[in-house]
């Protein structure tokens, strides 16, 4: 059996992990996320800030992730690190940090896409979550359908041409108010909103779409970020049966906020939903994974999962703590690699974008 | 405490591995009683590969020196750039996670200026300055002593008698009044882009053993010398609510 250390510092997560195992047969062994509070005041991640937690977390989050997985850094096979996508100051500490520890114990360093641990992401929790699949990779930064054939065997099918899903649901948390990150909120809220008073078009979803056409898997977010600027602006005037939610008054407004996040998370939804099960009919997959923090959104698993039944597939989202940043799909991801022989030298460095390692187009 | 090598002046002081990086010049030094072992210099700007852990390898392998081997790693301490002073402080932490590794310290990084080139330099006052951006110099005062004690002695730090004393602490200034600050300290100006020439040395620290302070290794970071922008436009915004 391997053991990996996996090291995520992509965004505003400071995350270290150990998994142990081979192939498929893994276990997660720990796995410490330290969320950073302060960028909420900011309304967005600042980088900078970012980057300076990250170097004051490192050492205490990858001391208790080796702790709980009641081993020393010599009982480690190797360190996994994530070094793109990202942002490059808060990649850089989990990069160097990763480097000179692997250099002081003699282990392998193996650097990760961010992106692939995703992918591996709800393999830690179900044993079928295992190629062949769809996946859809839904997070603040971003949005793409991928068929995966095996492991490192990727073909990018769809992807946003904008927006990211995340991204969409923050700023139109942030039109309706919403604390940041807006996701979650908007999803509470739409809970309460009525279904079909705000019928927003569906982003990039045509009937008459025919594989092969540039826009048959791809997604596009900001058209409907705009729509839903109208409708908070316009208020009343544009939603027809605002006057049977209560006019004007503030719970009104309350109501057709509510009704605006319920028609955004429907219209995002369906697209999603419609983009990802073309893929997995097109490739003839019975499995499709979620990876992201999108995936973290219920109604979107509930919306896929009814879509799937209907064509025998199977619908694998992580928990929410596997779905967003962490490191321990760093560390499965890493695993992969290593046995792959993907290790790094000493001069590695971190890139805010980079291609996805074994991702051809489709 | 690691012993130094054999035959080494001042052995019991220990191997220690020296990373200062507040500006894109860094340099990697390995010293030991009162001599620097091995030494390097790297360019830390945009670059396809990151070139500091590798100066750090092949100042180790040149010495024949393990990580276990190291009594301290040292981080130059800043003010400076904010990404390069976060490399070598993030290496140092991984340097010194590692089981039997050394223990993290850091050391001022304006005083490495002084430090690195005081064998070309007059005892005297000197301003040791960096470029801060946005049209500002991060700058302290720093009086260099010749026959204050003898190679090694307690505050010397170094061979023949040179000793490198803080007069100030470092200050974050428009460039024009750090040229004033210079001229009624009666200093002479000497950091990158100065009248003299200099670039903060890792290998300075043989002279400023006084000034290499411990580190925690769970919450040190370096003196970056400025809040970063979207908190100084925070605090101005802040403080305009709080005027009106």
């Amino acid at each position: 059996m391997t053991r990996v250390l996996g090291i995520e510092t992509s965004c505003d997560e400071t995350s270290a992990a150990v998994v142990d195992g081979a192939g498929d047969d893994v276990v997660l062994r720990s796995l410490v996320i330290l969320s950073q509070d302060a960028h909420a005041v900011f309304g967005g991640v600042v980088p900078e800030i970012a980057s300076r937690a990250h170097l004051t977390s490192i050492v205490p989050v990858v001391r208790r992730a080796l702790e709980e997985a009641s081993l020393g850094s010599d009982g480690l096979d190797a360190i996994a690190v994530t070094y793109t996508p990202g942002l490059v100051g808060a990649l850089l500490v989990g990069v160097s940090y990763a480097k000179a520890l692997a250099f002081a114990t003699g282990r392998p360093l193996v650097p990760v896409h961010h992106l692939e641990g995703h992918l591996f992401a709800a393999a830690l929790e179900h044993r079928d979550a295992i190629p062949p699949f769809t996946a859809l990779l839904v997070s603040g930064g971003h949005t793409m359908v991928i068929d995966v054939a095996a492991w490192g065997d990727y073909r990018l099918l769809g992807a946003t041409r904008d927006d990211a899903a995340g991204e969409a649901f923050d700023k139109v948390g942030k039109l309706l108010g919403l604390p940041y990150p807006g996701g979650r909120h908007v999803e509470a809220l739409a809970l309460q909103g009525v279904p079909g008073r705000y019928p927003f078009t569906r982003p990039m979803l045509r009937q008459n779409q025919r594989p092969g056409d540039a826009d048959y898997f791809d997604v596009s977010f900001s058209g409907i970020k705009t729509a839903v600027l109208r409708a908070v602006e316009d208020g009343a005037h544009d939603a027809p049966a605002d006057a049977a939610a209560g006019g004007g008054s503030a719970s009104g407004q309350a109501q057709r906020h509510a009704d605006i996040a319920r028609g955004f998370q429907d219209a995002v939804i369906g697209t999603l939903v419609a983009k990802t099960a073309r893929a997995a009919r097109k490739y003839g997959r019975t499995r499709i994974v979620v990876g992201g923090g999108v995936a973290c959104n219920r109604a979107l698993a509930a919306a896929l999962r009814r879509e799937a039944a209907a064509f025998g597939a199977t619908v694998f989202t992580p928990s929410p703590r596997l779905a967003t940043d962490n490191a321990a799909m760093i560390a499965r991801a890493g695993l992969f690699r290593l046995a792959r022989g993907d290790v790094a030298t000493l001069d590695l460095n971190a890139y805010a974008t980079a291609g996805l390692p074994g991702l051809r187009a489709a | 405490m690691t012993a130094g090598p054999s035959g080494v002046p001042g052995a019991d002081i220990g191997y220690m591995l020296v990373l200062e990086a507040s500006t894109y010049q860094a340099s990697v030094a390995l010293v030991a009683g009162t001599r620097v072992i091995a030494e390097r210099e790297v360019a830390t700007g945009r670059a396809e590969h990151e070139h500091l852990m590798p100066a750090v390898a092949a100042v180790l392998d040149e010495a024949g020196v393990g990580v276990a081997a190291l009594d301290r790693v040292v981080c130059g301490a800043g003010p400076g750039s904010f990404t390069s002073l976060r490399i070598a402080a993030a290496l140092g932490k991984g340097l010194a996670s590692a089981p039997g590794g050394p223990r993290l310290a850091s050391v001022p990084s304006l005083l490495l200026i002084v430090a690195g080139a005081a064998d070309r330099l007059a005892a005297g006052t000197y301003l040791a300055s960096i470029d801060a951006l946005r049209g500002e110099r991060h700058a302290a005062l720093v009086r260099l002593e010749r026959g204050a004690g003898g190679a090694g002695g307690a505050g010397a730090g170094g061979g023949d008698g040179v000793r490198i004393v803080p007069a100030s602490a470092a200050r974050r200034l428009p460039e024009k009044v750090v040229g004033e600050w210079a001229r009624e300290a009666g200093a002479m100006m000497i950091g990158p882009g100065c009248a003299i020439e200099a670039w903060p040395a890792a290998h300075g620290v043989l002279l400023l053993r006084d000034h290499v302070s411990d580190a925690d290794l769970e919450s040190w970071e370096p003196d970056y010398g400025r809040l970063a922008e979207a908190e100084v436009r925070r605090a101005a915004i802040a403080a305009d609510r709080a005027g009106a």
